[in-house]
């Protein structure tokens, strides 16, 4: 399955396609993901990820299509 | 066309007269409507040459074509003009709930001609059109002037009121045009030309309403954003103290694809206020007068305006029409005032950072009196705020003296001096008077050498947002007919917009790059800068909010409520085409009334020349000519000139719009 991940400037981008995605089989969870991205501290971390914008954990399982996000901040005002 | 309301009012305040035009729909197909309806009118009505200040200038007051539609997140109004601060088009869009009040009237925009002999108000209810006198008013503030104005109202619908403050009744160039009890259409001194027509006030409680295409396809779409951005929070143990870390983390040497959608959980949160935390650390937030850095304005100082201090005043949230997001609030100010009761709308992140770090002030009680004193009053914050660091640089640096300010010392952090010379600034009492139009004017008036701390682009005072962190953003300072602006394109807009999964020549941003890539002028860098400004163009002419933008248009999907509310069946490229129309339209008012654009390009240290010598800037310098030129050349204007070439403007179908343009040195760099 492919899953949609924003991720954060400490991940490991080589696992990331062109085109924002990163394949994972199936089953897979959030913390099999940012494994993946080679996440440090992922216990802590993964506060700041959302799961199709909601709130999750480690065991949050991903399904085909999800997005899974860290927090962006961008400038505004 | 749908969503239109088909009608244009005129309104002559030297005859007093008024006059109707309806709209050809060939108009609204090319510039939808907003500000690209209001800027294609403007080009007809207001002589080259005129006087900003003049009875020749017009004055727009423009409603999106996709408000009062169903559509979420189009409540927006754009003010334009001749901009006296400028001299090229104005305008300064504004949220609150005078765009849907506009169309209820029967108009999808009302223009003021000429100068009254008197102050007036305009009224527009079930009646139809007519002015007031305005007298009594005259001399009141902005926000007194709404609440009499609302008072006395007598009509069974509570209308909406559009005003001007003293500031603007005496002609301060940096004056803006208040609504709903403060919020601004601050830029481009559009206050000043409102003043100088002796318009106090509209009142404007119509009962029209607006039909759209597909009323039903609109709802759809507005359900499914409205319910996805309130399933959006951010997770409870996120602190305001805790950004700083994380704005660190997004200012690093790459950049990351960031998902726009989740702005709306910060948004909702804290609204802008959030980047007083994350900006000064990543260098986004100007310091010093654009001098300094983190170095001198450090955690310590910046956590005064933790956004979690702004959020417990907060009494009611506030959202304009239409609005799903409420990044606004109204605030208790009640301590900073000294009296009970005292109520305000929340200070933006740029009115935070113009009284705070700006003129490294920390005083957050000091930043909402003067957000107060600018509503009030009817100054535009970024602008006011930007003039009173250049003036305590001046005298820090002894280029003026209190023999200069009547005997007032300036220096950094003293947040009773900023006050005093604001207040000063509004009445334009004594040195006051000398800085009450903005940094450029009061430069000229001072000499000395001050013309090197003077920061503009093209006389108008930039956003609180660094170009030398965001090089595109710098090239909106320096490109975009009104200059300065913060609201136009940057790469971190770009980046949340996903505009390239609809506009077929807009470079993707999937995978990181290396920061470094955009300070360097390329044909991709130019492009997105391109796109940028002309979805932008198009949201203005919708009355689309920029933070809807921020959530991407895969998530508020602008273009397919264009389609549902007006029946155009378009594509991305279509709209960004009519977007490029617009763009190109407010360069040709420009360049008609004598400027050039190479002028606008900012210089000095906002470019890095001197570079910082601390913070996370340290060292870096801009190529923006460059980065310009690529701009330019994406949007089809020549690269040297900025002016737009005759392939571009014969491909927009305004060919005969610059014709009044020298032939031969036409898109050679004349």
């Amino acid at each position: 399955m492919q899953v949609r991940v924003f991720a954060p400037p400490f991940a490991d981008f080589s696992v990331i396609d062109e085109g924002g995605m990163v394949e994972l089989s199936e089953a897979s969870t959030l913390g099999d993901l940012l494994r993946l991205l080679r996440v440090p501290f992922r216990g802590l971390v993964v506060r700041l990820f959302m799961v199709n914008r909601e709130g999750a954990s480690l065991d949050t399982p991903l399904h085909d299509g999800d997005t899974v996000s860290f927090l962006p901040l961008l400038a505004g005002g | 066309m749908k969503a239109a309301m088909g009608k244009l009012l005129f309104v002559d305040l030297s005859k007093g007269s008024f006059e109707e035009r309806a709209v050809p729909d060939e108009l609204y197909r090319d510039w939808l409507g907003g500000a690209g309806l209001g800027v294609r009118v403007l080009f007809d009505e207001i002589p080259a040459g005129a006087d900003p200040l003049g009875p020749d200038n017009v004055l727009a007051f423009m409603s999106g074509i996709l408000t009062g539609t169903g559509a979420v997140m189009a409540g927006r109004w754009t003010a334009l003009a001749k901009s006296p601060l400028t001299g090229g088009i104005g305008d300064s869009n504004c949220g609150g709930d005078l765009a849907i009040a506009i169309k209820q009237c029967g108009y999808d925009g009302i223009f003021f001609k000429g100068r009254a002999a008197t102050p007036r108000v305009f009224v527009c209810d079930a009646e139809g059109p007519r002015l007031e006198d305005g007298a009594t008013l005259w001399g009141r503030d902005a926000l007194e002037t709404e609440a009499a104005l609302k008072a006395a109202w007598t009509g069974k619908r509570r209308p909406a009121v559009a005003s001007i403050g003293p500031a603007a009744e005496k002609l301060s160039l940096i004056s803006g045009i208040s609504n709903d009890g403060g919020r601004y259409a601050g830029r481009s001194g559009l206050g000043a030309v409102m003043g100088s027509k002796r318009l106090k006030a509209l009142v404007l409680a119509g009962t029209r309403q607006v039909q759209a295409a597909d009323p039903e396809k609109v709802r759809a779409l507005s359900k499914d954003y409205t319910a996805r951005v309130k399933a959006m929070t951010m997770p409870a143990f996120l602190r305001g103290r805790f950004l700083p870390l994380l704005g660190r983390l997004m200012g690093s040497k790459t950049v990351l694809p960031m998902d726009g959608f989740m702005s709306a959980g910060i948004m909702k949160k804290w609204g802008t206020n959030f980047n007083s935390m994350t900006g000064a650390v990543n260098g986004d937030t100007p310091l010093a007068n654009w001098g300094g850095s983190v170095k001198d304005f450090p955690r310590r100082r910046f956590l005064h305006f933790d956004p979690d201090l702004i959020r417990a005043r907060e009494v009611k949230k506030y959202n304009c029409f239409s609005c799903v997001i409420g990044c606004g609030a109204i605030c208790d100010m009640s301590d900073f005032a000294g009296r009970e009761g005292v109520h305000t709308h929340k200070p933006e992140y740029e009115t935070v950072t113009t009284f705070g770090g700006l003129c490294l002030a920390d005083d957050l009680g000091s930043v909402f009196r003067c957000n107060d004193l600018c509503n009030r009053g009817g100054l535009d914050t970024i602008s006011a705020g930007s003039t009173i660091a250049f003036a305590v640089e001046c005298f820090e640096k002894g280029i003026i003296t209190k023999e200069d300010t009547g005997g007032l010392e300036l220096r950094w952090g003293d947040s009773a001096a900023v006050e005093r010379l604001l207040a000063m600034m509004i009445a334009r009492e004594g040195f006051g008077a000398v800085l009450a139009d903005g940094v450029r004017k009061a430069s000229e008036r001072i000499g000395r050498g001050s013309e090197a701390l003077a920061v503009h682009s093209g006389g108008q005072e930039p956003g609180m947002h660094d170009p030398r962190a965001d090089p595109q953003m710098g090239v909106s300072y320096a490109a975009d007919p009104t200059p300065g602006r913060h609201t136009i394109s940057a790469a971190s807009y770009y980046n949340v917009a996903r505009i390239w999964d609809f506009v077929s020549w807009a470079p993707p941003v999937t995978k990181p790059y290396p920061k470094s890539r955009e300070y360097l002028p390329s044909e991709e860098e130019g492009r997105k800068g391109a796109a940028g400004a002309c979805v932008k163009q198009v949201l203005d002419a919708a009355g689309g909010c920029l933070f809807a933008l921020a959530t991407g248009l895969t998530n508020w999907r602008l273009f397919d409520f264009l389609d549902a509310a007006t029946g155009l069946k378009r594509s991305g490229d279509e709209y960004a085409e009519a977007g490029r129309r617009i763009q190109t339209l407010r360069q040709l008012f420009n360049l008609r009334e004598g400027l050039d654009p190479r002028q606008t390009i900012p210089k000095g240290r906002l470019v890095g020349d001197p570079p910082l010598v601390s913070g996370p800037l340290r060292g870096v310098r801009l190529d923006l000519e460059g980065l310009v030129a690529e701009h330019w050349a994406a949007l089809g204007w020549d690269r040297l000139s900025g002016r737009p070439t005759p392939e571009t403007l014969g491909a927009l179908g305004i060919g005969e719009l610059g014709a009044w343009q020298p032939g031969p040195g036409v898109g050679v760099g004349a």
